[in-house]
């Protein structure tokens, strides 16, 4: 290539590039089309789902309550099971209401006992005929009985919430489905009858 | 193609989806981070640096230290685990030791059992008392569940075709040393799983957190980099080549984990890797024969500084207020800090529950 | 089949000759030419020292102006911003007046931006030297130098702007549709990052994320797209066909613009997953544009490439220049993820895109323009000073880019894994690939010595020629 001669090139160096005629193909779209299914697939499997909190897709990382103790986790649940089953008659005071003769649970003496075994078998099979609570007598058959429609979970969950609720006042102990499931097979005999007052006197 | 308006108006319309998309975009996601609460302080992270740490920042930056050093720790894993801490004491919780003994030997029945299901790997003895407490009514009634217990579980072994070792360890020995790892480096729902089983027989357990990866093993850092730790940077300086080692988490690197390893000779840790770092600037190679960092002497003076009083780093040399400003600088580079997005082994206590913290009396 | 002959019936009636066309072009071309190559030795040079610094900390130690932190970024700027875009405005001036066949706007004004220009590239050299770099890459220059860097460019590319709408041509050819693209994107991403990372000072990581986007957009659409325009203007000159396949040059075109401006944040750690992710992604895709048109161009020149490398200087270096764009594009599309993060394997990028791609496009470009508007002549005067500076850029694009890869490689593998040492394996290890990156800029400042050696026998004949040869 040293061997260049001055010869007049002049002509090409005049003139501009020029441009064929027709032209196009339809092979840069076939494979923009395979490999942007690639890249898709890509994106989903390592894109961490767009969320600006995933820095590396696949590791997970836990939901927040699982830092909480179990009576917490079991305290919190049983906030949301009473909001669904029980404001209805108990209010989400707690306090029930005297005019309409549903009893509070808000300081309620058969509530926060040291022991939770009147409550948790109240909330399965129910109680009937006059109850004194708060120095107020209430009688109302609408109670339900629960032992079909919860869990021991639920149940102690339920328990847990209304016993240690302190904007309520309450700050008894919290339940494990355990003492749930003692009691319920304890009771197991009684089926759907309810329970009255006197009955459960003698519980502890 | 005549017309030249159309192709920049193509042009303009081609950048602008990439400015939307990696610009605009990430500055939504990312712009309104803020700092985030450590658990179980009041403290934030990452703090604002104190007026010495800003001024190295600006070192830092002027020395051009990121053209050498990242501060980004690389994750590849997250895995979890769960830990027993404590066998908590309810209705299932029996004491073989004699009442007059003084001394407590408690088993948790129900604890056993999950720890069984936890751990198909091990096998389960049953418990026997001593003979003195074999007349115990109250004990007799807990150890025929337990055995009933037993033959549930054999029977859901047999289902599952889980064949226990019938020698070796079994769960019995496992709750004898607390804290006591249970499962080491599973899934997040495996974990869960086994928390949950355990938690649910009244004993303590708690989530362990495993980061792992190269750097992490490396001890640059406890856990990835995450954006939430630059939120106070300006200019951030990511780096993108390793020339040298991650500087993420510097200022808590255990000694064993440098270039050259030392060790702490006192308790004052800070002051000791402070003149580490010192030394390092003055001359890497007085440290790391190896080291390609270049020194930065003109950071020190030879003669004794007027305005600031030193400690004296090295025996002939005081370091300048720039030296110390980056000093400070390193010092407040931490990736140790447990985020929501990014948890670090050091998990928080759990916080007192609601009610109270005994359960409630059967 | 020519352009003119297309739109003869469109030409204005003044349409210039092509020798009214050049002699506008002398001052401003060759100034900017002159200038950028000088800055290419210069960035060399100073390449050279920082690279001898990495497996030599105690070369030039002690003192705060030349450590590796701000010697390093001093080159990279002065190439980037002293040769590259520098030489790319003096071809698009070029390619502007030549294929729209109109004469420069302002040609007295234009030589002054670029004087203006220079100014700001050695006040900001010399600003990182000093330690007011802004620690973004390829950014670095601090305010005080980036704002009249700003400035100057709004002058030349408001004339180029100009210049095109004046032309008597109006078919836009292919090669200006790249430098119409790079004269718009280029000030839209200097003023975005410089705004948002300077002025305004956008939070946290989004500052990197924003560094990220520019430097990609530069490499890969400003410089490619500049080096692109260069090749297919001189590619069907020098091998005298038209160029084939025009359709495909327009696919390769807007998938170039629509998909290259994503890539370039594969590699950050800090952020949200989805960023390397889309990024990543874009660095494979850019592979389709990038081939259609280089397929283009192999269409072209298919079957005189043999014939075409030995009688034309300009030839070689538009062929290594289209082999190592491609050759770049795959890399990054193939490697350019997690394995090589945090490792000299994407400083390679940078090298080989300013350098090699761009770089050798555009001194194989002035290795004719240079002649033509000097001494009238196809060649320059020395063929010997040619023939030295293509193989010694040559050599040295491909030292720096072989030596940075592999001592990326070998940086991933330690990344990857904690047994190995990291200060054994990774520091000192990578040295012997270091030392054939010095090489590599040894070489390169050699070429561009060679190349302004030519340029100055060119300009002695041509002034020899205008003062009546009495000297």
């Amino acid at each position: 290539m040293s061997q260049k001669t001055k010869k007049p090139e002049t002509e090409s160096a005049e003139t501009e590039p020029t441009i064929a005629a027709g032209g196009g193909s339809a092979w840069p779209f076939v494979l923009l089309v395979v490999l942007l299914f690639g890249c898709f697939l890509h994106v989903e499997s390592t894109g961490g789902a767009f969320r600006a909190d995933v820095f590396q897709a696949g590791m997970r990382t836990l939901p927040p309550q699982t830092d909480d103790p179990p009576a917490v986790k079991s305290y919190k649940r049983g906030a949301q099971l009473y909001a669904a089953g029980c404001v209805g008659c108990h209010q989400a005071t707690g306090l029930g209401s005297a005019a309409l003769n549903f009893p509070p649970l808000a300081g309620s003496e058969w509530v926060v006992r040291e022991k939770p075994d009147r409550l948790i078998r109240i909330m399965l099979n129910a109680v009937e005929g006059p109850i004194k609570v708060k120095d107020i007598t209430y009688d109302n058959p609408a109670m339900l009985a629960f032992r079909d429609v919860y869990s021991d979970d639920d149940i102690a969950a339920i328990a847990t919430f209304i016993r240690g609720n302190a904007e309520w006042g309450n700050s008894a102990a919290f339940v494990t489905p355990q003492q749930v499931k003692a009691i319920r097979d304890g009771t197991a005999a009684m089926g759907s009858q309810k329970w009255r007052v006197e009955s459960l006197e003698p519980v502890p | 193609m005549r017309h030249g308006p159309i192709i920049g108006a193509g042009a303009l319309f081609s950048l602008a989806c990439s400015w939307a998309a990696l610009v605009m975009a990430p500055q939504l996601q990312l712009g309104a981070l803020a700092p985030a609460p450590i658990p179980n302080t009041s403290d934030v992270h990452p703090a604002v640096r104190p007026g010495l740490a800003a001024q190295g920042a600006e070192v830092y930056r002027s020395l051009g230290c990121s053209q050498c050093h990242t501060r980004q720790v690389r994750q590849e894993a997250l895995l979890f685990g769960a830990r027993l801490n404590d066998i908590g004491s309810n209705a299932s919780t029996i004491n073989l030791s004699l009442p007059a003994s003084g001394t407590t030997n408690l088993v948790n029945l129900d604890l056993l059992i999950a720890l069984a299901k936890a751990r198909p790997d091990l096998g389960i003895k049953n418990v026997t008392p001593p003979p003195a407490l074999a007349g115990d009514t109250n004990l007799a009634p807990r150890l025929a569940q337990f055995t009933k217990d037993l033959a549930l579980l054999k029977h859901a072994d047999d289902k599952s075709a889980i064949v226990r070792p019938a020698s070796g360890s079994t769960v019995n020995d496992l709750a004898v040393k607390l804290p006591a790892e249970i499962l080491v480096k599973a899934g997040p729902d495996a974990a869960e799983r086994v928390v949950k089983l355990l938690t649910d027989t009244g004993a303590k357990a708690e989530l362990v957190i495993y980061n792992l990866g190269p750097d992490i093993e490396r001890g640059w850092g406890a856990r990835r980099s995450v954006a939430r730790d630059f939120v106070n940077d300006s200019p951030v300086l990511l780096g993108s080549v390793r020339i040298g080692p991650d500087l993420a988490s510097i200022g808590t690197r255990a000694p064993e984990k440098f270039a050259a390893p030392w060790k702490f000779a006192t308790t004052n840790t800070t002051d000791e890797l402070e003149h580490r770092l010192l030394v390092h600037l003055y001359n890497p190679r007085l440290l790391a024969k190896d080291s390609t960092c270049p020194s930065a002497s003109y950071l020190f003076d030879t003669n004794k500084p007027s305005i600031r009083p030193a400690r004296e780093p090295l025996p002939s040399v005081y370091p300048r207020h720039n030296a110390h400003a980056l000093v400070a600088y390193l010092m407040t580079q931490r990736a140790d800090v447990s985020l929501p997005e990014a948890p670090t082994p050091a998990v928080a206590k759990p916080a007192a529950p609601a009610g109270a913290n005994a359960p409630a009396k059967p | 089949m020519t352009t003119a002959q297309l739109s003869s019936q469109t030409a204005c009636t003044t349409a210039p000759s092509v020798a009214e066309v050049e002699a506008s072009c002398r001052l401003p071309v060759l100034f900017l030419a002159f200038s950028g190559v000088k800055w290419l030795a210069v960035g060399a040079v100073l390449a050279l020292l920082a690279s001898i610094q990495l497996y030599n900390p105690t070369f030039m130690e002690g003192c705060p102006w030349v450590t590796y932190g701000r010697l390093r970024p001093a080159a990279v700027n002065a190439l980037t911003y002293g040769f590259a875009l520098q030489a790319a405005f003096g071809l698009s001036l070029w390619l502007i007046a030549r294929l729209g066949r109109v004469t420069l706007t302002n040609t007295l004004g234009l030589f002054i931006a670029g004087m203006f220009w220079n100014i700001a590239v050695t006040v900001g050299v010399i600003g990182i030297l000093a330690g007011d770099a802004t620690g973004f890459d390829l950014l670095e220059f601090p305010l005080y130098a980036a704002l009249p860097l700003f400035a100057s460019y709004a002058l030349v590319g408001a004339w180029a702007l100009v210049t095109l709408h004046r032309r008597t041509e109006r078919d836009l050819y292919v090669s200006l549709w790249f430098v119409l693209a790079a004269l718009l994107w280029f000030p839209w991403i200097l003023s975005t990052a410089q705004g948002l990372l300077l002025g305004w000072q956008v939070p946290g990581v989004v500052q990197a994320i924003v560094a990220g986007w520019f430097a990609n957009n530069l490499l890969q659409i400003v410089l490619t797209g500049f080096a692109l325009a260069v090749l297919f203007y001189f590619v069907p000159k020098t091998v005298k066909r038209p160029l084939a396949n025009p359709g495909l040059a327009q696919t390769g075109f807007w998938l170039l613009l629509l998909i290259g401006g994503w890539g370039g944040l594969s590699q950050l750690a800090a952020v949200p997953a989805w960023i390397p992710a889309v990024s990543g992604a874009a660095n494979v895709l850019v592979l389709v544009p990038v081939i259609a048109l280089l397929v283009c161009l192999w269409q072209t020149a298919e079957g005189k490439i043999a014939e075409t490398w030995k009688s034309n200087a300009t030839f070689r270096f538009l062929l290594v220049a289209a082999i190592l764009l491609l050759g770049v594009t795959l890399r990054t599309a193939v490697f350019g993820g997690h394995f090589t993060q945090f490792t000299f394997f994407a400083t390679a990028r940078t090298d080989i895109v300013v350098l090699g791609v761009f770089g050798l496009a555009a001194l194989g470009a002035l290795h004719h323009i240079v002649p033509r508007l000097t001494t009238g002549e196809d060649e320059m005067p020395s063929d010997g000073l040619a023939d030295l500076a293509f193989w010694a850029s040559l050599l040295g694009v491909l030292a720096i880019g072989i030596g940075f890869t592999l001592a990326g490689f070998k940086q991933g593998v330690v990344n990857g894994s904690a047994e190995s040492k990291f200060l054994e394996s990774a520091v000192t290890g990578i040295a012997s690939n270091l030392k054939l990156v010095t090489v590599g800029y040894g070489a390169l400042a050699l070429a561009a010595l060679a190349f302004l050696a030519n340029f100055a026998l060119a300009l002695r004949r041509c002034c020899a020629a205008c003062c009546g040869g009495a000297r």
